[in-house]
């Protein structure tokens, strides 16, 4: 059954298109920073090893599925889906592995969001200044940010002022939107982690939540939660049909509509571009355009840019370890070497992740830089034109 | 206990006086430095403030429970003796030092064996009284062993010719332990029923009760437990003896002397007969006692439960010579003849038929040979038997009884009682009148009396009768009866014998033994007619006395049970007047037809409200209630003896001054006293001069105590791994009932590979953690579940930690070299709810702490004692006067001293007064001065540091143990203050000399403002040598393991730490990675939890078995146990 299962799978991936070229290998971030672990060797293994289970079973859930490998491949092998699908069959008939990070609370809130009776109060981050109503046309999607807020306080991330943010950019373009109260994740973490039963509960509830409102349009500002709608909404929900829209492409078809002007911000920045955006949904010219559209912003790149970004070192909570942090520093140091005065990403995650290998004890000085989301550099300096 | 038990008190240790904060921090730091120390204080523990002085109210309570690790760690360590409740008798130069003579206080509870399981409070009759005699520690004292308080016998006690404890039985009939309270009186009286109802209770005359209103009705209340038991369908029955022995003892006589010696005799073992002359037993008790007073069967019951016990009694069997009696074989005894002769008036008329004397005339009445006595009687005497023989006279159908007697109502022998009893009934009182002479020819016809006036005070404190001149009268009379007292009839020994004096009692020489060895007497052939009680208690000192004559015993001990000291409790003065209860009685009308008992006693409620109204005077009443529950613990012995101690002190460490009894010593010079502290002293002063002293201390005491050399690794018994012991503490029977843990101990030995489950009395007490000891050696127990109030097995204390979780851990690991990483402990105690919970539901949870328990005992495995090895070698940068100090302690204590005088930091410039400073070189064979250097950085850790400095123009690398910066312009050196991990060190160490590298030490500027430089100094040297006091830095061998791996360096490890145990080291990506400094860890896994990404792991307390052992109680694993 799992070999059917897994067939199925090597096929519809593209495994079998291997030419073991080996550019993922050295394309893969985790395996360049010194990690026993290679995609190639992994895809080798399940094609013709199978019997290695030990070995697949420890090398699928060392994946970050940044995708990078799949940039790379010449043969278009999709192997962060092939990850993320094994991680779903191995779950289902050898019980949820990996480690996490923080013990799996992350995940464990996540599931905690499967139980229908839930009720929450993710409302408390909307300030008087903020406008939303809860029912209406047009929706924000607010994620994960006011827990993370809570429980990365540690590390003093402030991932709700992208929120905030996004909902001051919707009231710019006049704009109410519905925000839920019982809101559930995503479930992004937990599809990558292969809990496709839950993650598919929150789909659920989720989509019914918002069709209750009287949605249509759904906004979101990150990535991740946007990928997820856009990717695998319509495979879980029969019916689906609300429209997904990236808050990013909102923004741009309202530039594009004139009589609108940016106030100029005069700083050298560069851009992180997160994987989910830049690979999975290639968004990697909109967040780009608009900074440029900023006076006096001057946009530099770093040595691994656009599609192909290295990772924030992360995904979904697990694998959390010294190779992650070195990747995370590697990545710090091209920001560095950049000479920007400030990194901008479009990620909440990115910006947890990079957060926390500044905030090294002994050396953090020598990685520190600035780090902001788009949308708070967005919602700062729009304003419209006063001619 | 562990160590300081009686017998192992040092020859020679520091004197550490008096309780408190201060004398806490001396003692660490001493005893940490390898000094052996006796500690001693007046006060019950060392936390409170002695001598009811209350300096220190307003430092928070929290900071008490601050210390209880600290407390723990110090009060149990190896080279403390810690002497509470001990006060010093003298203190005498000797040598160089000082002979110190302690005297500790009876230790009715030995804190070294108290498990603190309560059951003594549990069964204490007074536990719901105002004072209870027992009362826990208090909360922050972590022994929380029980504290008896207990004072100079009660009053009534004293009183008591026998010494029935009645504080104690009024206790118990308050509680309403009817029965025990009948036990109580038994130790000490065998005929509790019968004093009940004829005792002349001095006890009631004692009584405190009567400062608030009327004295309790002791008497009564005895009566009332011994009717209690016959209203229950049982009868007397007494302690039966321990064993038996061989010499036979004669008793002649069966009255109250003779049943007393008798039942104490055979109490002790030996073969007791009785012989009695009479047909009847109970001497004057049935012949002078009449029985509406005293039942018959009452008094059969008594004399049968003797009996029972094996004491033969000769019943008609006048003894005619006591020397056949020896011949016999007997090998002593004891004369309790009586009094029962009737003394004569001495008047014309006396020889008349109708003249009785009184115990004549009741003899009859209670043989049974008088039973009419028709006309009027006469009664001459004022005593109780007057009483008893009017009212007997009234009884036998006499028209007219009247007593006369010479003096006032208020001066007559006779218990008021009897006298108003005797009123209501009918009896005249003629007083002021004596006889002169009896009237008539063949029968009585009259009396002739004369008035008395009332003269001088006599040796008896009445007033003398004067008969007055002519006021002789007629009073008509039938019959005579004379009451005037009683003589031994000595016509059946054959009226010779030699040791009676002229009055006809008997002269003992030598306690209660006659000039004849062997040959013994007590009661009224001793002492004259006296009481019932009184000829009792005669009867029991006999009966000692001929025990030590046969068993050869000189000199018996003093038994001290009291507590000689302390006063009794203050009578009450708001206690609302409470009436004093009487028994109920018949009807005097109804009451004088027959001879059936008047009083009716007591009933239940009665008595039980009679008995609240005890003061319960020596707060402890002593009714060894306690004792019986904590037989197998022993800790409670009411009989504790206190003690001396005698030993040499090379120095004395003074920390409350009141302790002291001779105050000049305090300017003596191996005198150091912390200081007197006022409400204005925080706690870092007295820290500060606790460690000050202490560090004085050590100085005039290089030579003394012990460093230790080389490994001390001990051979740790391992066993066999697939064998599992599982122990289950029943902590004295208080931690379930016994039949839910034996259930427990079946289903343990029902799991697989479990070699030997078994019930341990207690866990903590020295021969229960042998018995598991023993236990593991035996049957080779490799991997151990010990289920107890003790919740790991680590050696550390944390704040949840008490004496006895402590205890078990030192008696096993430490003490009897069992492994601490082969035991799996739980805190069952806390888990169980003994009290709420059904039995069902307390096993279940047991049932379930136990499979998890079994479940975490397959992740346990051996693990390594790994060391680090330390010298004693000092580099102190800084020349003022705290380095100068600290550098000749330290040189004194055998440490290899290098002391830079002017140092300064490499690019800074040397301050101006350093600059100035006359550089003294410090003489010492040790000391290595350097006047000038520049330091260049310092590196490494405790036991291996790296100090590079530049010496007249000369880099130089300076290896030393330990470094130390005295100057302040040096504190960059340290790391800096606001360093992570740095926050909570005053909370566990209340050291003022850490930073957050061990072994580095600096002098601040705040300690400076607190105390001198000298103390300074001082109290840094004392605590360098704690930290260099043995020769290697024992690893901890359950400190948490990194996977460098996963380590991302973040630091939060290193922030939670309270020990200094986990420190960064570079890794190859260019960054940190943790590392735990196992010598500092104590294992409390804090860093584990912090872990964000799990890279920190315990070694058995694994993040495996946690991931394992959560789907397990919540999805239901395989289970363990069926």
């Amino acid at each position: 059954m799992v070999d059917v299962r897994l067939d199925g799978l090597v096929k519809n991936k593209g495994l079998f298109q291997c030419l073991e070229c080996g550019k993922c290998a050295t394309s893969c971030p985790r395996c360049m920073s010194g990690k026993e672990y290679s995609p190639r060797l992994l895809a080798h293994k399940v094609i013709a090893e199978r019997e290695d289970e030990a070995f697949i079973e420890n090398a699928v859930w060392e994946c970050l599925t940044c995708d990078l490998c799949s940039e790379r491949c010449p043969s278009g092998v999709d192997f962060s889906g092939f990850v993320i699908e094994m991680r779903t069959l191995l779950a289902e008939t050898k019980g949820l592995k990996g480690y996490r990070a923080h013990d799996g609370a992350v995940h464990s809130w996540m599931r905690m969001m499967t139980v229908p009776e839930l009720k929450q109060n993710r409302l408390g981050w909307i300030n008087e200044d903020l406008k939303v109503s809860s029912t209406g046309e047009i929706a924000y999607f607010v994620g994960c940010a006011p827990y993370f807020d809570v429980f990365f306080s540690g590390i003093e991330v402030n991932t709700l002022a992208i929120s905030r943010d996004s909902v001051r950019i919707l009231n710019f373009f006049d704009v109410e939107p519905v925000v839920l109260a019982d809101e559930r994740c995503c479930g992004h973490d937990l599809l990558c982690t292969g809990d496709r039963k839950n993650f598919e509960i929150l789909c659920r509830l989720n989509y019914e939540a918002f069709k209750d409102a009287g949605v249509k349009e759904i906004v979101f500002s990150c990535p991740e939660c946007y990928y997820v709608w856009k990717e695998f909404m319509p495979q879980v929900c029969k019916g689906f049909d609300l429209k997904v829209t990236l808050l990013l492409d909102l923004i741009e078809r309202e530039v594009n509509r004139g009589g609108m002007t940016f106030s100029p911000f005069s700083r050298r920045v560069t851009y992180q571009d997160p994987c989910r955006l830049a690979r999975m949904v290639d968004k990697v010219e909109v967040p780009r355009k608009l900074l440029r559209m900023i006076p006096q912003l001057r946009l530099v790149e770093m040595e691994h840019f656009g599609h192909g970004a290295v990772c924030c070192g992360n995904s979904a909570f697990i694998n959390c370890d010294a190779y992650s942090k070195f990747i995370q520093i590697k990545r710090l140091k091209e920001a560095r070497a950049t000479k920007a005065q400030m990194m901008v990403t479009s990620c909440p995650k990115c910006m947890i992740h990079l957060t926390c290998a500044m905030r090294d004890k002994v050396r953090g000085g020598e990685w520190n830089m600035e780090l902001v989301d788009i949308h708070t550099i967005l919602a700062r300096e729009m304003g419209w034109f006063k001619g | 206990m562990i160590n300081n038990s009686p017998n192992k008190i040092p020859q020679a240790a520091v004197l550490l006086l008096g309780a408190g904060y201060g004398a806490i921090k001396a003692a660490q730091d001493m005893a940490e430095a390898g000094k052996p120390l006796i500690w001693v204080t007046r006060a019950p523990h060392f936390l409170e403030v002695p001598l009811g002085k209350a300096a220190f109210t307003e430092w928070p309570e929290d900071l008490n429970f601050q210390f209880r690790p600290l407390y723990l760690r110090v009060t149990r360590h190896p080279l403390v003796t810690a002497l509470t409740r001990t006060h010093v008798e003298s203190i005498v130069r000797e040598g160089e030092g000082y002979r110190v003579t302690l005297i500790q206080e009876s230790p009715f509870v030995d804190y070294d064996l108290c498990t603190g399981c309560a059951r003594c409070m549990e069964v204490c009759p007074l536990k719901d009284t105002t004072s209870p005699p027992l009362k826990r520690t208090p909360p922050y004292c972590p022994s929380r062993a029980l504290d008896l308080d207990k004072r100079k016998k009660a009053p009534c006690r004293e009183a008591c010719p026998l010494g029935v404890n009645a504080q104690a039985y009024i206790a118990l009939i308050a509680a309403g332990r009817f029965s025990e309270a009948l036990e109580v009186i038994r130790r000490d009286n065998p005929l509790p029923g019968i004093c009940g109802r004829v005792c002349h209770h001095p006890c009631e005359v004692a009584c405190r009760r009567a400062d608030v209103d009327a004295a309790v009705a002791i008497c009564e209340l005895k009566r009332f437990a011994a009717d209690w038991e016959l209203k229950a369908g049982k009868r007397p029955t007494l302690p039966p003896a321990g064993h038996k022995r061989q010499e036979r003892v004669a008793i002649v006589g069966s009255g109250p002397a003779g049943l007393s010696a008798a039942y104490f005799l055979a109490r002790e073992g030996f073969n007791v007969t009785v012989f009695e002359k009479e047909s009847q037993l109970g001497g004057m008790l049935r012949i002078g006692i009449n029985a509406f007073r005293l039942p018959r069967d009452i008094l059969e019951m008594e004399i049968k439960a003797i009996e029972e016990l094996g004491v033969e009694f000769k019943t008609s069997c006048p003894v005619t010579n006591v020397e056949e009696l020896f011949e016999e074989g007997y090998k002593a005894v004891i004369l309790c003849l009586g009094a029962h002769r009737d003394l004569k008036l001495g008047i014309p008329g006396e020889n008349l038929p109708q003249v009785m004397g009184a115990v004549e005339m009741l003899k009859q009445v209670n043989m049974g040979s008088l039973k009419k006595l028709v006309g009027r009687v006469a009664v001459i005497g004022g005593g109780n038997s007057a009483i008893d023989a009017a009212r007997a006279a009234l009884r036998l159908g006499a028209e007219e009884v009247t007593i006369f007697y010479r003096r006032e109502k208020g001066d007559m022998p006779a218990l008021a009682k009897e006298i108003r009893e005797a009123e209501e009934e009918g009896v005249n009182f003629t007083f002021r009148t004596a006889p002169v002479s009896i009237r008539g020819t063949s029968t009585v016809e009259a009396v002739e009396f004369i008035r008395m006036e009332m003269g001088e005070p006599d040796e008896s404190g009445r007033r003398r009768p004067i008969p007055v001149e002519g006021s002789q009268f007629l009073s008509q009379a039938d019959y005579v009866i004379v009451a005037i007292g009683q003589e031994t009839d000595w016509s059946s020994l054959g009226g010779e014998f030699r040791w009676k004096d002229d009055r006809g009692r008997i002269v003992c020489l030598n306690g209660m033994m006659t000039g004849r060895p062997g040959l013994f007497a007590a009661g009224d052939v001793v002492t004259g007619p006296g009481t019932v009680v009184e000829s009792m208690a005669q009867g029991r000192k006999a009966a000692a006395d001929v025990a030590d004559y046969l068993l050869g015993i000189e000199v018996r001990e003093n038994e001290v049970t009291s507590f000689p000291g302390a006063d009794y409790k203050e009578v009450p003065k708001v206690t609302e007047k409470l009436e004093r209860v009487e028994a109920r009685s018949r009807e005097p009308h109804l009451r004088v037809k027959d001879f059936s008992e008047i009083s009716h006693g007591l009933s239940e409620d009665e008595a039980i409200y009679e008995a609240k109204r005890c003061i319960q005077c020596a707060v402890c009443c002593e009714c060894l209630a306690c004792e019986e529950v904590c037989r197998s613990i022993g800790a409670i012995d009411h009989t504790r003896l206190p003690r001396t101690i005698s030993f040499y002190a090379p120095a004395i460490v003074v920390a409350r001054e009141e302790e002291l009894a001779d105050k000049k010593m305090l300017s003596e010079k191996q005198v150091h006293y912390i200081g007197s502290f006022n409400e204005a002293t925080d706690i870092v002063n007295v820290l500060m001069a606790g460690s000050a002293a202490a560090g004085r201390a050590i100085m005039d005491t290089p030579s003394f105590g012990e460093r230790k050399k080389g490994s001390r690794r001990t051979r740790l018994f391992q066993g066999d791994e697939r064998k599992i012991g599982v122990f289950i503490c029943t902590c004295n029977g208080t931690m379930a009932p016994t039949s839910v843990l034996e259930n427990l101990t079946h289903l343990a030995s029902l799991m697989p590979g479990v070699e030997k489950s078994a019930l341990v009395f207690s866990a903590c007490h020295p021969q229960g953690a042998e018995q598991i000891a023993r236990e593991v050696r035996k049957n080779k127990l490799g991997r151990n579940i010990l289920l107890s109030c003790a919740c790991c097995p680590l050696e550390f204390q944390c704040i949840s930690c008490n004496d006895q979780r402590n205890r078990v851990r030192l008696h096993l690991f430490n003490r009897l070299g069992l492994d601490r990483s082969r035991f799996e402990m739980v805190n069952m105690r806390d888990g169980l709810g003994y009290g709420m919970w059904s039995d069902n539901r307390m096993l279940a949870r047991a049932r379930d702490l136990l499979r998890e328990s079994y479940f975490r005992l397959q992740f346990l495995g051996p693990l390594q004692e790994g060391q680090t090895s330390l010298g004693r070698s000092v580099l102190i940068l800084g020349g003022s006067e705290v380095g100068i100090i600290c550098a000749r302690i330290l040189d004194l204590q055998g440490f290899r001293v290098r002391l830079v005088h002017r140092c300064r930091i490499k690019g800074e410039e040397l301050p101006s007064d350093v600059a100035r400073r006359s550089l003294t070189e410090v003489e010492g064979q040790g000391v290595e001065n350097i006047s000038e250097a520049i330091v260049w950085g310092i590196k490494g850790h405790l036991g291996n540091f790296e100090t590079r400095l530049e010496i007249e123009g000369r880099k130089r690398v300076l290896n030393s143990d330990i470094v130390c910066l005295t100057d302040l312009h040096l504190l960059p050196l340290a790391i800096p203050e606001g360093t992570f991990g740095l926050k909570k060190f005053y909370r566990y160490n209340f050291a003022f000399f850490n930073t957050p590298q061990i072994g580095l030490y600096r002098v601040m500027p705040r300690t400076l403002k607190r105390v001198s430089a000298g103390q300074a100094g001082a109290a840094l040297a004392a605590h360098v040598a704690s930290a260099a006091a043995e020769a290697y830095l024992k690893d901890h061998e359950l400190s948490p393991r990194v996977d460098e791996t996963r380590c991302r360096g973040c630091g939060r490890c290193v922030e939670i730490c309270p020990f200094r145990a986990v420190t960064f080291k570079a890794n190859s990506f260019g960054f940190y990675t943790a590392q735990v400094l196992r010598y500092n860890c104590v294992g409390c896994g804090g860093c584990v939890g912090r872990c964000p990404v799990t890279a920190m792991d315990m070694p058995y307390f694994s993040n495996r078995f946690l991931d394992d052992i959560v789907p397990f109680i919540f999805e239901g694993g395989k289970e363990p146990c069926r």
